[in-house]
């Protein structure tokens, strides 16, 4: 049987591990560490450099040693994220010809995944020389909230590391496997995964017969130590600025030299409450004399530094929560993953948060990798008694009349799947329709991720909404998206394989939207219909049920005949609406029958 | 000693026995608590049916009786062995599928194999409850545990990159089914929906029982009647009657009433007065009238008695609101009284009443189903309104559902498409979903000529054409 090793690709550090027999262990590099720093260079003589070499030498040639490219990978040249990357890295993020990402060492530009799969390829030689053999299975981790364009960023890095990246599985997922793996237990978990570029929160069930379900997930591709680390750099940066004038940023390498010294900074808070910060010799004045940076950072001041971003991770596990329909007390288990919750204001967030003591056995840089390799082994193996039942995190399904999102699959169902919806053609004699695949939780569609497109012709000429379309969406084991339409009068149909498209850019996916308007879908609009028909048939027969008494009451007075006469005509233009299958008018009209319903009540019950 | 009540026998598999949806209904009321009488209550059901389920399920051994005042009976099993496992729940029972199917190579073992077709093939007659083998008040916990087990066995990884044959898509779509069943079941708002969609299935299955036993029950009393009419005919002839005097008749009915309501005494029929003394005849044909006339005199009677208990009963329900009883009693009433033309309506009435709520029970179970997409389902509870209503649309949509399910008859689809197209001719909707039937099936040349036909109507129909095309490249 082949070997399957599982790597957790991280933002700053990496991890590779592997089940050997029917345990799982992390593989230690050449220097003996567990993790190896994410960190890629090309020096002065050509050289590519990768790990902990990489990052000894960072200082020296910070313009072309790259780290936490995982926080570019599968993102467009204009999203925020980018941009703030550009303004903030040592090295040169420039634009690819894809509106992607490039990132240029040594006058060659590499694309992300590039980059990503040389630590691949570092973690795959630290497998096979400890393993004595060839590798070539892996499952990798991406945060849980990457979307398919990140993901298929990631297979494709694996790709070019030669590596046949059997799964992609999320981060906090694989940490609770390595947490349940031979345990037999059966409780609801929630994993804290707070790493150096994102933040995630899962919600697990781990059950009998080694069954572990994924219930909900949530974070943000953009929250990390690297955050926390920016805003100790911002700290250094203008408490310089104030006492000499110069803004350390327009240097590369004492950014880089700030960056080193503010994640060692934070790293050595975690344990005493303060640290000094010295980079002498940190930059040149004007007058070509040498300034030297000296200053002492407290825990507390630490703790305000990055109290909003724990803060944010604490919202999205409330959000989590609600979505996955728990209190916090049916949390039987909080485990907490990646570096940043080694940080005592966090652990106590988290704590005072579920109200419980998280879970202090796993390993929080090496819990990812074990998870990783345990389900490679679960695979491959038929001997394991382990199935990860996974959610899509995010929602799916296309856009529709008015620039809406229109929801097929939504967050967190269980894959694989498949959903079905109808929908109807949105003008007169339209004979195509284009079906926009989005991912993505926003209502408006242009705030969703585009994944893919297609168009669906041939319909009948009719007026608008009454032609209907079929739209069936389709996530199989593996994650792989396919979208079918279908015209339910003549059986034509349509579909795509969703592949994780990393070319558009907002004003091309805007323009393109644009452009589809004429031959987008509607909701089906009979469902509404009918809503409003049952309720006004109800109410008009509770009043014409009245309606004999009412007359016998108020019939002698003018008034009286004067309401009946009205009610009559309320009860006949509602009706009629109904015949004419009208879903605006029948709706308009049931705010009077309410009235004229509540009205006849109140007579009845007066006499 | 208290009244003995019936419960369920512990231990035992209710799936491995034919049970008609009656006592299927029954069976999910019986608590233990509740004797025949209430049970008639809370299911809706006329005494004399709850009398003859119970007595069914007694035979079967599924249901017992007991002493409530009794001391209890000993602490039940643990747990763990009372509950069976939800994989294992077919396993003894006789396979649905065609043996053949297991000889498709796959990686698989015989026994997966097997677990997969015995699911596969029982997905149609099976609810979220039963599918998960679990009891409709199970609690979270062992609805997690039921699909745990399943999950670990039917979720596509557990055969990674195997050839697994036409068992891929089966598995795919049991894996499909047993997570819509758990995340239903987990949610509380679902699983009421659910809930009562359940319930308006259960009831309107028993109604359908109810409907059917009264057929037959009414069938019986004309058949029994027109045997009494037959001997009296005999009776009036030399030599004397050989059949069952009217007395052994009489009292054969009261067995048949006495069973039919559970034991209890039906308000006895007033005795036709006898004669004090024998009198004495003329003649012997003087006699043989005489003879025939108290016959007669005394059928009349009993039948009147009869008929008259049923419309109590049947007013009885009406009371309650209970119409589908109140029809089944005044169908059975009829039947006592054939003559009684008021009766006759009344009865007559009351059945449209009792369609109706069935009628309408069974639209929202349609409409649920077709929200779900359970196209198979949907389709049986169309051809219900449609057999109601039977108007072209409930046809229509029947075809249509029937069409769209896995497998649904295709045949019966466009049985139910033609009705509609004949109740409802000038719509070219009908017809286009006799062309669509016809195209599924493969039946091009039929379906060549229902498009002909239906170009007929609208011959520039955009869908017609395409349709058209369709069958031109077939």
């Amino acid at each position: 049987m082949e070997k399957v090793i599982g790597i957790d690709l991280g933002t700053t550090n990496s991890c590779v591990a592997i089940v050997e027999n029917g345990t799982p262990v992390v593989i230690p590099n050449r220097g003996g560490y567990k993790t190896t720093p994410s960190m890629v260079a090309v020096t002065e003589a050509g050289k590519r450099l990768v790990g902990h070499i990489a990052k000894r030498q960072a200082i020296t040639n910070a313009e072309n040693t790259v780290y936490a490219a995982k926080r570019l990978i599968g993102r467009k040249w204009n999203s925020p994220q980018v941009k703030n990357a550009v303004a903030t890295s040592s090295y040169r993020i420039v634009e690819g010809p894809h509106n992607d990402v490039r990132i240029v060492l040594r006058d060659k530009e590499f694309s992300v995944p590039e980059i990503s799969a040389m630590v691949l390829q570092e973690m795959k030689v630290i497998a096979e020389d400890y393993l004595g053999e060839p590798v070539t299975k892996a499952v990798v981790t991406v945060p849980a909230y990457f979307n398919d364009n990140q993901r298929q960023a990631t297979k494709d890095a694996g790709e070019i590391a030669g590596l046949d990246v059997i799964r992609i599985i999320n981060e906090p997922t694989a940490a609770a496997l390595s947490y349940g793996f031979g345990r037999n237990v059966e409780k609801t978990v929630a994993v804290y995964d707070f790493g150096g570029g994102t933040f995630d929160i899962s919600i697990l069930e781990i059950g009998a017969h080694g069954v572990f379900k994924v219930i909900a997930t949530a974070g943000d591709t953009f929250l990390g130590g690297e955050d926390i680390d920016a805003r100790i750099i911002d700290w250094l940066v203008s408490g310089f600025k104030e006492e000499h004038n110069i803004d350390l940023r327009q240097d590369r390498m004492a950014l880089q030299r700030l960056k080193d010294a503010a994640e060692k900074a934070k790293c050595e808070l975690s344990s005493v409450r303060e640290t000094e910060v010295n980079l002498p010799f940190i930059i040149s004045s004007g007058r070509n004399e040498a300034l030297h940076l000296q200053r002492t950072l407290t825990r507390q001041t630490l703790e305000e530094l990055a109290d909003d971003l724990i803060e944010r991770t604490i919202d999205i596990c409330k959000q989590t929560l609600e979505d996955a329909k728990l209190e916090k007390d049916e949390i039987e288990e909080v485990i907490l993953v990646g570096g940043m919750t080694r940080m005592p204001k966090i652990q106590a967030a988290v704590a005072a948060f579920f109200e419980k003591e998280p879970n202090k056995g796993v390993h929080p840089d090496e819990v990812v990798a074990l998870g990783a390799a345990i389900q490679g082994a679960a695979l491959v193996d038929d001997k394991q008694e382990m199935v990860l039942l996974d959610v899509t995190p995010h929602a799916l399904g296309i856009m529709t009349f008015g620039s809406y999102f229109e929801e097929l699959i939504p967050q967190n169902t269980t894959v694989p799947t498949h959903r079905t919806k109808i929908f109807t053609t949105s003008r007169d004699n339209q004979t195509a329709v284009k079906i926009l695949v989005m991912q993505g939780e926003s209502q408006r569609a242009e705030e969703n991720e585009l994944l893919g497109e297609f168009i669906l012709t041939g319909l009948r000429r009719a007026p608008k909404g009454q032609v209907e379309i079929e739209v069936t969406f389709e996530i199989n084991a593996d994650g792989i998206v396919s979208v079918r339409a279908k015209d339910l009068e003549t059986g034509l149909e349509q579909s795509i394989q969703v592949t994780a498209t990393s070319g558009l850019t907002r004003e091309e996916i805007k323009t393109m939207m644009e452009n589809a308007k004429e031959d987008l879908l509607d909701r089906r609009s009979s469902e509404e219909f009918e809503a409003a028909r049952q309720e006004a048939e109800k109410l008009i027969t509770e009043i014409e049920k009245l309606f004999p008494q009412v007359q016998q009451i108020v019939a002698s007075s003018d008034f009286g005949r004067d309401a009946i006469e009205k009610a009559r005509a309320i009860v006949d233009k509602a009706r009629a609406a109904i015949e004419r299958k009208d879903a605006a008018a029948v709706k308009e009209q049931i705010e009077g029958l309410t009235r004229t319903h509540r009205m006849f009540k109140g007579v009845v019950a007066k006499t | 000693m208290g009244e003995k009540l019936p419960r369920l026998a512990p231990g035992v598999d209710v799936r491995q026995f034919k049970l008609d949806p009656m006592d299927g209904f029954v069976l999910t009321r019986i608590d233990g608590k509740l004797g025949p009488k209430e049970l008639a209550r809370e299911t809706g059901l006329p005494d004399f049916s709850v009398a003859r389920c119970l007595e069914k399920l007694e035979k079967l051994g599924i249901v017992q009786w007991y002493d409530p005042s009794a001391p209890p009976p000993p602490p039940p099993a643990p747990p763990q062995q009372e509950r069976k496992s939800a994989l294992a729940q077919f396993d003894d029972l006789a396979p649905k599928y065609d043996p053949k199917l297991l000889e498709e190579p796959a990686d698989l073992t015989q026994e997966q194999k097997k677990r997969i077709l015995d699911f596969y093939y029982r997905l149609d007659d099976l609810d979220h409850y039963t599918l998960l083998g679990v009891t409709r008040d199970a609690d979270k916990k062992s609805i997690k545990r039921s699909y745990f087990e399943l999950a670990a066995v039917f979720h596509p990884d557990r055969y990674f990159k195997k050839n697994l044959g036409s068992f891929k898509s089966k598995m795919e779509e049991l894996f499909a089914r047993i997570t819509e069943a758990h995340d239903t079941l987990i949610d509380k708002e679902k699983r009421a929906e659910y809930d009562a969609y359940l319930a308006e299935v259960a009831t309107t299955r028993g109604m359908e029982a109810m409907l059917e036993r009264a057929m037959a029950e009414s069938a019986r009393v004309a058949a029994e009647a027109a045997k009494q009419a037959e001997a009296a005919a005999a009776a009036a002839a030399p030599p004397p009657p050989s059949g069952p005097s009217p007395e052994e008749i009489q009292r054969r009915r009261e067995a048949l009433a006495r069973r039919l309501t559970g034991g209890l005494r039906p308000p006895s029929a007033p005795k036709p007065a006898e004669p004090p003394n024998p009198l004495k005849f003329a003649s012997a044909q003087d006699a043989m009238d005489a003879l025939k006339r108290r016959y007669e005199e005394r059928l009349d009677n009993a039948s009147k008695a009869n008929a008259q208990r049923y419309v109590t009963a049947a007013e009885e329900a009406l009371a309650k609101n209970d119409v589908v009883a109140a029809a089944t009693a005044f169908n059975i009433a009829t039947k006592f009284a054939p003559d009684d033309a008021a009766l006759a309506s009344r009865a007559k009435e009351t059945k449209a009443l009792a369609d109706q709520v069935l009628c309408e029970s069974y639209l929202k179970q349609a409409q649920y189903e077709e929200r779900q997409g359970h196209w198979f389902e949907a389709g049986k509870s169309w051809l219900k309104v449609a057999r109601i209503r039977n108007d072209a649309i409930s046809h229509e949509r029947a075809a249509n559902a029937l069409m769209r399910s896995r497998d649904g008859d295709l045949h019966e689809a466009a049985e139910h498409a033609k009705e509609a197209i004949r109740l409802e001719p000038n719509n070219i909707n009908n017809h286009i979903t006799l062309v669509e039937v016809y195209l599924k099936a493969g039946l091009t040349v039929s379906a060549k000529r229902a498009a002909e036909a239906a170009a007929q109507l609208d011959p520039k129909h955009a869908g017609l054409q395409a349709l058209m095309k369709r069958i031109g490249r077939v």
